[in-house]
């Protein structure tokens, strides 16, 4: 590589002057390297003015307007949501501090005891009930394997029935 | 359609198979006409939906009520359970624990009434803002096909329902809680979906009758209105909202949400 090697880029732009323009073409006479670059280049431009220029439809600038009017307009309404939450955190941090931080604490322990005796009598619910309906085929050991094949098999006919109604030809 | 019917008439024969199937310990009864007298001994337990109950007898088992409440006169061996109601104890007793859920809701609907309406208007408030063109399409689609809508919601709410019961027994074995939050999970978003569609059917139909040019907002609100005075019809307002759900819940499974995709990439050959 020597120095008229170094001309390649700025021969390729076009911006060489007339001296080094004549100095550049006899150089790539001998030089296979840069010859082809050059040609290289000069296919490229080529098949790039092959491609046929796309025409965009009028509407195009109004469609992607309205895109950004609609994201923002559901971006205005998460800022509305948040700063309802940010008002309702700050109205409350101003209540603990009227009322006072121990009994804030106190009223907050028996509500989550409270939850907590909720929660517990609720499991106890959910379980026995679940219990009466996993005993329905009785006492057996296999009954939660009928009840994963019936399960599957719903699950299956439900897709499948799907799949067929929003297929047919309305 | 052939399909559909076939397979809801498997449905059916599974279904009745395991209600006949029912061996002698565990009785079901849902939403029986009178109230539950359990005058002999049973050996199982005893689930009631939807009436009350009272036990006479020794019972080797739990009773769990949903909808009603519980006279106990003789023996429970295990838990008793009421949601929406209380048990009373009348000289009997109960081996395990008595729980009662929902008491205060359960006889006060007023209470229900107001919180039911604060929850529909936020709902209201969120769908629109967010989906409100895919609610108006859904309401299109759902006024267009309505009685086809209808037989495949329907049969949908009967398969979800269906579904639900099954993954709430397998709460037994564990994996019963993830299969029921995902199922009740999808069912209430298309409830939620399907009953806002309503709401906007409702709101615009209503509107349109009057040549009221109303907002979206209002047109819903109204529907709203519309949605709760149903509920004080006795007989036609459940009969209407059942089959008004039904064809929602068909329409929302149809149309997507109203985006008209595709379920499970399969292509539609209508109306593209």
């Amino acid at each position: 590589m020597n120095k008229v090697c170094k001309l390649l880029e700025r021969y390729i732009e076009g911006t060489l002057s007339e001296e080094k323009e004549v100095l550049f073409e006899n150089h790539l006479k001998y030089c296979l390297n840069c010859k082809r670059e050059v040609e290289l280049y000069r296919k490229v431009e080529d098949n790039l003015n092959l491609i046929p220029s796309v025409k965009v439809p009028d509407v195009f600038k109004d469609l992607v307007m309205e895109r950004v009017r609609e994201y923002r307009k559901k971006l205005i309404g998460w800022y509305i949501y948040g700063s309802a939450v940010t008002i309702f955190l700050l109205l409350s941090f101003i209540g603990i501090y009227f009322i006072g931080v121990s009994k804030v604490i106190s009223s907050f322990y028996f509500l989550s005891k409270s939850l907590c005796d909720f929660a517990q009598s609720f499991g106890l619910a959910v379980f026995t009930i679940s219990a009466s309906l996993y005993n329905c085929f009785g006492v057996g050991r296999f009954n939660w394997l009928i009840y994963l094949f019936l399960f599957s098999i719903l699950s299956f006919v439900f897709v499948r029935s799907v799949k067929s109604f929003s297929k047919e030809v309305r | 359609m052939r399909r559909i019917l076939f397979s809801i008439g498997f449905l059916l024969i599974t279904f009745f198979y395991s209600s006949f199937s029912f061996s002698k310990g565990t009785r079901l009864y849902m939403f029986p006409a009178h109230k539950v007298v359990i005058k002999k001994p049973v050996y199982g337990d005893i689930l009631v939906i939807g009436q009350d109950v009272e036990v006479l007898n020794v019972i080797e088992g739990s009773v769990s009520v949903i909808g009603g409440s519980i006279k106990i006169k003789g023996e429970v061996s295990k838990n008793c359970v009421s949601i929406g109601g209380n048990v009373e104890l009348l000289n009997g007793k109960v081996g395990g624990e008595i729980v009662t859920i929902g008491e205060l809701f359960g006889k006060n609907r007023l209470y229900w009434f107001f919180l039911n309406s604060l929850f529909w208007i936020i709902t209201i408030g969120f769908g629109l803002y967010f989906y409100g063109d895919r609610l108006k399409e859904n309401a299109f689609e759902f006024a267009d096909d309505f009685m086809r809508l209808f037989f495949f919601g329907f049969y949908s709410l009967i398969i979800f329902v269906l579904l639900g019961l099954i993954s709430f027994a397998l709460i037994q074995i564990g994996v019963g809680i993830v299969l029921f939050f995902v199922i009740s999970l999808l069912f209430s978003i298309i409830y939620l979906f399907s009953v806002l569609t309503i709401f906007y059917f409702f709101g615009n139909s209503v509107s349109g009758f009057l040549k009221l040019n109303v907002s979206d907002a209002v047109k819903m609100l109204l529907g709203l209105s519309i949605y709760q005075a149903l509920k004080f019809v006795p007989l036609f307002g459940f009969l209407a909202f059942t089959v008004i759900l039904s064809a929602s819940f068909g329409a929302t499974i149809y149309s997507k949400f109203g985006t008209f995709k595709p379920w499970f990439g399969m292509p539609r050959f209508w109306g593209e």
